[in-house]
């Protein structure tokens, strides 16, 4: 039913008999069994992989793909996505159906694990290691248990990837790998094993990982394999295919929430590897219960990981539509994205074509694609419609030795960045948590103080960031990072140029950036004043390097997004996100909720409060 | 396959109107061209008011050729 | 004769069970009196009849720190925590929760609903690293001001929570000394003392969730004492914790956040009991309550622990706790029809106010009671919980009313309710069993609680279980685990170190030690008791902890370690490595050894029970006539074929086809599940 399905009613029982072959009961029962296994999946990585990526940040994506069969409209389709990273969501639906494509079905034997991380199939960007194992009743292929994982590194240039304006085009990415055996009936692939051991910067932890991957995977396959063993292959076929329609029909319901009509979104990426702003335009078009969200308009891929992967795109369009539905709890499944068509014209920065780099542009764009669906439709009804969050995966990490212990030893330090959410009709903004795309348990520095050689001196919320509005968004959060040896960077971390946009008379947050305070450990530790700082992203004088206000003449934009930039023993750097944006006009806050605000210094004046000039600068 | 970087600043799908009507709503305003659905890439034929799809065919997605 | 007495103060009731070591004298139910428990509690002794001079010891659960913590009904509580950290509430661990995974317009529990708003959370200066280091002093002055000034807000509670006190409490405790100094009248929860853990806002949360409690829990345990003075109880008063121990009054009033889950904690010591009692090392509890089902394993004969208790999404209690696994299907949980033709039992509750629509105090949502009795489980006839007479009529409309939206009968939606929560509820028992590479099919279910036992049977054999036990006590089993509770001591001793050949060596040595004095706390001696020794590890890089049973005493520790991690990594995951482990915490339990359980009292001799009568009944979508046994009446030795069901005072339960239920000559039910296997 995947482009006629237009049955917006709950199915009868009788007609779930007629249509699947099933009782309700079993179809129920295995409609939420198969979710569970999605999410057992997920638990497996967590609790024994060794990559914080993987074990606390949830960058992953992990579930089953239904079975083949023809006569009931299923071709391995995404059946069942665990809840981790939602990026992760739809990407296997094309990432693994392509490489199962492109290896051969028939060439599937149990305990296979096949493995590749080429993003131009329809992946996301190097890091991302697809793999996937095949469920077998007896001899019949009866569907896979997939991942995707964020290898923390993955070879190349630039340690930890992400290398915006390192990396020119693909060939400079990393080990790319098209799909191979990674486990061979059960038996592990040394040769394979020791590409990631030989050619990337963390083999002891590769060495763990891609054994919890397959633990995983296993994990998948057995239950999914007791399930069919249980209630028999064509029961759980028919299953598949309900589960499937099930979340179609939820998305379709939600659908008609959207008045009908077209709406139009821009925004902009802070910089290109030039220091160029990057023109987004999203165009939403939406009648009864379809939908097409259509990036003509957007400007051109460019070098040096400014570009993304088409099939990112389609991802980030699905999770935007499924955000900014009031509806929730719409299981992420291949079902719920039948109704959805995206346009993404190849050349554009949102499909990149070889060989452009994507290795950066995926967290980037992905995030601005997402945005863009929310901010066009936001457009349709003021209950529908959310001030815009940070965006970008904040990241900021550090490379370098660690001298602490007896030997000198290489140290990657990568840490995402959570932010506020803009207002909506609902109340305020969230004031922090990861973008859609993620869902990151935030590492605990503690720990990481213990693992790495860098102290956070300070993560806290910033008063007069909030955008304004009768609910205001989430107040920016600023964190200080001081390396304790020498170590070389990589940074993303967007709307240091253009602010966050509020709805319906809300107002802007306040824009993100870096700053450095150069050897200056010890003036903080003493309690002194550091002063402005210098800009490392954001607008600066081009003289001191001070940071200035954006409108300032001959005020100079550093780049948001850089890889290589070179930090010193006992610098302190100054990590700050975008502030949300709000939803509504400030002078109609309720004066109650902004006694408190001011009493918990989230604004620092009334005037702040209701939209007065509070400082969007710096 | 290799492609060179678009001299053009700014990228949209081409959209080539087709004659006719839209057999759902009746409007002309029928338009070939390429879009993704949960399944990879398609060439359609699709209304552009009421977005009913009038035929599709498969299409490689283009990274992977000229399509 | 010395009795003990367990008593947990439930939503409803409180209940009281009485023993001595051998058997059980005593049961008793009352209402729980909610504007002054300590009454409660003292009306349920003395419904006991039991001259004073016979208690031996009194062992209470309650819920009183944790319903103050769940209604935000807890003191105004002062924060006082590292410079630059003072959202770390608010921020908690990042994270959205499960059902709002997508959702732009989520926010954090904490946010909506604060333990403490920001103005209550103040900052001080001062900084320790990771290794140690005073990176800045902390600035006694400034502390002092900002505690006189949360003292002028009314804040008479304070936490203080510094960055690595795990390790180096050196500031934490001098803040609290300088606090309790100058300001007596102030309680302090200091986080290294609370829970000495790294992860900073779980170690946060935990002390904050203390400091909330404390006042409250402080002036129950002096109410709870006072009142059993003045009744001339001069028995010690114990509290039961969350890991299974004992602590006493003044313990507890400190750290009330050690006793948050007591009550169903006691329901887990009770299987522990039962695993002893019946020589069943392998059993899972299963307690279906109102809004909730909560499922714990014991294996071995050991409760399994685990390293938290989540209250709410991201507010936590971080220590080692006996693990309970708890899902929103209960008896009173929401049947619901999604606009897609979706089913869900739960999350919602329908609660005991107004409760299931059976209920008729003007319920309008369907629930699993009215599920169960619209197919006939519950029996129509009889109050539920001896107290409301169900009213079937309204059960058959909310769900005819569902069925109507999908074109089923209303027997037809209840079974396809049933089923589903009957699956959800084996998952949970997958989630601590199968996913962990631990079989299910090794393993007996103990069901208790008022819903418990109702589809035991049906859930065991799900998971292809062999045995299901109803225990004599099903209704008060919370109550009765409270008295296994004596038995249990466990010492923590946090490490956080990488596995050298010195460290580990190190830690072994630390754990004989630590059992001398665990043994001298807990008030035995070393032959009367089996000791335990746990390590608390994972290798180099991992963040989730894997305890690994170990023996202190092994001539090669290094390898010793590496081969039992190593077993238990490899059960869990498949796998071992070749590398370092990392050393989270070490943990002693001390049990009273060859401690007989009090066995519920003997069933009388009488002749075998007959069926009271037929009733209707679905099972697996069919209606037939099933036989309706009163358990009171069974007789010792007695066996009952399903399908059939036993109606017992508080709790029923319904046997299926295949299933033989065997009585045993204390009234317990033992069920073997013929074809399950």
């Amino acid at each position: 039913m995947s482009t006629t399905a237009t049955d917006r009613s709950v199915p009868y029982a009788e007609e779930v008999d007629q249509r699947y072959g099933l009782d309700l009961t079993t179809a129920e029962v295995l409609r939420h069994a198969l979710r569970f296994v999605a999410l057992q999946m997920q638990l497996k990585i967590n609790t024994a992989a060794l990559s914080p990526l993987l074990n606390e940040t949830n960058d992953f994506g992990i579930g089953l793909l239904a079975p083949h069969a023809p006569d009931r409209d299923l071709d391995f389709d995404a059946v069942a996505m665990a809840t981790s990273a939602p990026a992760h969501y739809v990407i296997n639906q094309f990432y693994a159906r392509m490489a199962i494509e492109r290896w051969g079905a028939d060439r599937f034997r149990p305990g296979d694990v096949l493995i590749y991380n080429d993003p131009y199939q329809g992946g996301s960007h190097v890091n991302d290691v697809g793999a996937l194992m095949p469920i077998f009743h007896g001899d019949r292929l009866m569907g896979f248990a997939v991942s995707i994982t964020h290898w923390l590194d993955i070879g190349g240039p630039v340690p930890g990837g992400l290398g915006a304006g390192l990396q020119r085009d693909m060939y400079a990415e990393g080990i790319k790998l098209s799909p191979r055996l990674l486990y061979r009936g059960g038996e592990l692939v040394q040769e394979t094993m020791e590409l990631f051991t030989e050619q990337t910067r963390i083999p002891d932890l590769s060495l763990n990982d891609l054994q919890v991957i397959r633990s995983a995977l296993q994990l998948g396959v057995d239950m999914a394999e007791r399930y069919i063993e249980r209630y028999g292959a064509e029961t759980y076929i028919a299953a598949s295919q309900y589960t499937l329609d099930y979340s179609e029909r939820a998305v379709r319901r939600a659908l008609m929430e959207i008045p009908d009509g077209v709406y139009e979104a821009e925004d902009h990426l802070d910089n290109d590897a030039d220091g160029n702003p990057m023109l987004l335009r999203c165009t939403v078009r939406k009648h009864t219960d379809r939908i097409e969200v259509d990036y003509s308009g957007s400007c051109r891929e460019e070098w040096f990981g400014y570009a993304s992967q088409w099939s990112d795109t389609v991802s980030a369009a699905h999770l935007g539509v499924g955000a900014i539905l009031e509806s929730i709890g719409i299981s992420p499944n291949a079902g719920g994205f039948r109704p959805i068509h995206v346009v993404v014209p190849p050349g554009s920065c949102l499909h990149a074509l070889p060989p452009m780099s994507t290795n950066a542009g995926h967290t980037m764009l992905f995030t601005k694609a997402l945005n863009l669906v929310k901010l066009a439709v936001s457009q349709a009804a003021e209950s529908l419609a959310v001030g815009e969050n940070y965006d970008d995966v904040g990241v900021l990490g550090f490379a370098g030795m660690d001298t602490r212990g007896p030997a000198p030893a290489p140290f990657v330090a990568m840490r995402v960045y959570s932010g506020p959410y803009g207002g909506s009709a609902r109340g305020d903004g969230c004031s922090f948590t990861l973008v859609e795309g993620g869902n990151c348990v935030e590492p605990s520095l503690e720990l990481d103080e213990i693992s790495y050689p860098v102290l956070m001196l300070s993560k806290e919320f910033v008063a007069d960031t909030a955008g304004a509005g009768r609910h205001r968004g989430g107040p920016a959060t600023r964190a200080l990072l001081v390396p304790r040896t020498d170590v070389e960077s990589i940074f993303q971390l967007d709307q240091c140029r253009f602010p966050t946009k509020g709805v319906f008379g809300g107002l802007p947050g306040s824009r993100a950036s870096i700053t450095v305070h150069r050897k200056a450990l010890d003036d903080w530790s003493a309690g002194r004043d550091l002063g402005p700082g210098e800009v490392v992203a954001g607008f600066a004088d081009p003289q001191t390097g001070r940071p200035v206000r954006p409108d300032t003449e001959g005020a100079r934009f550093m780049l948001s997004k850089r890889a290589g930039v070179q930090f010193g023993t006992g610098d302190v750097v100054v990590f700050q996100t975008a502030g949300g944006g709000g939803h509504g006009d400030p002078a109609e806050r309720d004066s109650a909720d902004v006694r408190r605000d001011l009493r918990d210094g989230i604004y620092s004046s009334e005037q702040a409060a209701r939209g007065g000039a509070i400082d969007k600068g710096v | 396959m290799l492609f060179p970087q678009p001299t053009e600043m700014t990228i949209a799908e081409p959209v080539d109107p087709v004659g006719g009507t839209c057999g759902e709503c009746g409007a002309a305003t029928l338009a070939r061209y390429r879009l993704v659905d949960y399944r990879g890439w398609l060439r359609v034929v699709k209304c552009r008011s009421c977005l009913a799809v009038a035929s599709s065919e498969r299409v490689v997605a283009p990274p992977q050729g000229t399509s | 004769m010395t009795m003990r007495i367990g008593i947990d103060t439930g939503g409803t009731f409180t209940d009281l069970v009485v023993a001595d070591d051998d058997r059980v004298h005593v049961v008793t139910k009352s209402l729980t009196t909610y504007d002054d428990l300590a009454r409660g509690l003292l009306n349920a002794i003395e419904k006991a009849e039991l001259g004073p001079a016979e208690i031996d010891r009194i062992v209470h659960g309650t819920t009183v720190a944790l319903n103050a913590i769940l209604t935000r009904r807890g003191a105004t509580v002062g924060l006082v925590t590292t410079q630059g950290f003072r959202d770390l509430l608010d921020m908690g661990r990042g994270w959205r929760s499960q059902d709002a995974i997508d959702d732009p317009r989520w926010r954090r529990p904490h946010e909506l609903r604060p333990l403490i708003p920001r103005h209550l959370r103040r900052t001080v200066a001062e900084r320790v690293t990771a290794e140690g280091e005073v990176l800045v002093p902390l600035d006694e002055s400034v502390l002092l001001e900002e505690v006189a000034w949360l003292r002028e807000q009314g804040c008479l509670s304070i936490a203080i929570c510094f960055l690595h006190a795990y390790k180096y409490p050196a500031h934490e405790q001098r803040a609290a000394e300088l606090v309790r100094e100058r300001f007596p009248d102030v309680a302090v929860s200091i986080s290294s003392d609370i829970a000495p853990f790294p992860r900073e806002y779980n170690r946060l949360s935990t002390c904050v969730l203390n400091a909330y409690a404390q006042p409250l829990m402080a002036s129950y345990t002096r109410s709870v004492e006072k009142r059993l003075a003045d009744g001339g109880h001069g028995a010690p008063l114990m509290f039961m914790t969350n890991s299974g121990g004992l602590h006493t009054p003044e313990t507890t009033a400190d750290r009330p956040v050690t006793t948050l889950n007591s009550g169903p904690v006691g329901g887990v010591m009770g299987v522990q009991s039962y695993a002893r009692l019946l020589d069943l090392p392998n059993l899972v509890g299963l307690d279906m309550g109102g809004t909730s089902t909560d499922v714990a394993v014991v294996a071995d004969g050991r409760a399994a622990t685990a390293r938290e208790l989540e209250l709410e999404h991201d507010i936590v209690v971080s220590m080692p706790v006996l693990e309970i696994h708890s899902i929103g299907a209960g008896g009173g949980s929401i049947i619901s029809v999604d606009p897609a033709g979706g089913l869900h039992v739960g999350p919602q509750s329908a609660r005991s106010d107004p409760g299931p629509a059976c209920y008729g105090r003007g319920g309008t949502a369907p629930t699993v009671t009215d599920a169960a009795l619209l197919l006939g489980w519950l029996n129509p006839d009889t109050a539920l919980g001896g107290e409301i007479q169900p009213d079937l009529g309204a059960a058959e409309r909310v769900f005819a009313d569902l069925g109507e939206r999908l074109g089923a009968r209303a027997g037809e939606v209840a079974t396809t309710a049933m089923e589903v929560a009957v699956n959800s509820m084996a998952e949970a028992i997958r989630h601590l069993t199968v996913y962990r590479g631990v079989d299910p099919r090794e393993f007996g279910l103990l069901a208790y609680g008022a819903a418990g036992p109702l589809a035991a049977t049906q859930v065991a054999r799900v998971l292809q279980m062999p045995k299901v036990v109803i225990p004599a006590l099903a209704g008060v089993f919370s109550a009765f685990g409270l008295l296994e509770g004596s038995h249990v001591h466990e010492e923590v001793v946090p490490m956080m170190s990488v596995g050298t050949p010195d460290t580990v060596v190190a830690a072994f040595e630390t754990l004989r030690e630590t059992a001398l004095t665990a043994v001298e706390r807990f008030g035995r001696t070393a032959d009367e008791v089996d000791v335990e020794f746990i390590v608390d590890a994972m290798y180099m890089g991992q963040r989730w902890e894997l305890p690994t049973r170990v023996d202190p005493t092994h001539t090669d520790p290094v390898a010793h370690l590496n081969e039992e991690f190593g077993a238990t990594h490899t059960r869990q995951f498949g796998y071992a490595l070749p590398a370092p482990i990392q050393i989270a915490s070490l943990r002693v339990r001390v049990l009273a050894a060859d401690t007989p359980a009090p066995r519920p009292a003997p069933l009388p001799q009488r002749p075998v029970a007959h069926p009271v009568g037929l009733r209707e009944v679905v099972l697996g979508g069919h209606r037939i006539p099933v036989e309706i046994y009163r358990s009171t009446e069974l007789a010792p030795g007695q066996i009952v074929r399903g399908p059939a069901v036993l109606e017992a005072p508080s709790s029923t339960c319904v046997l299926v086809a295949g299933d033989v239920a065997r009585v045993d000559d204390r009234g317990d039910i033992v069920v073997d599940l013929e074809g399950s296997v």
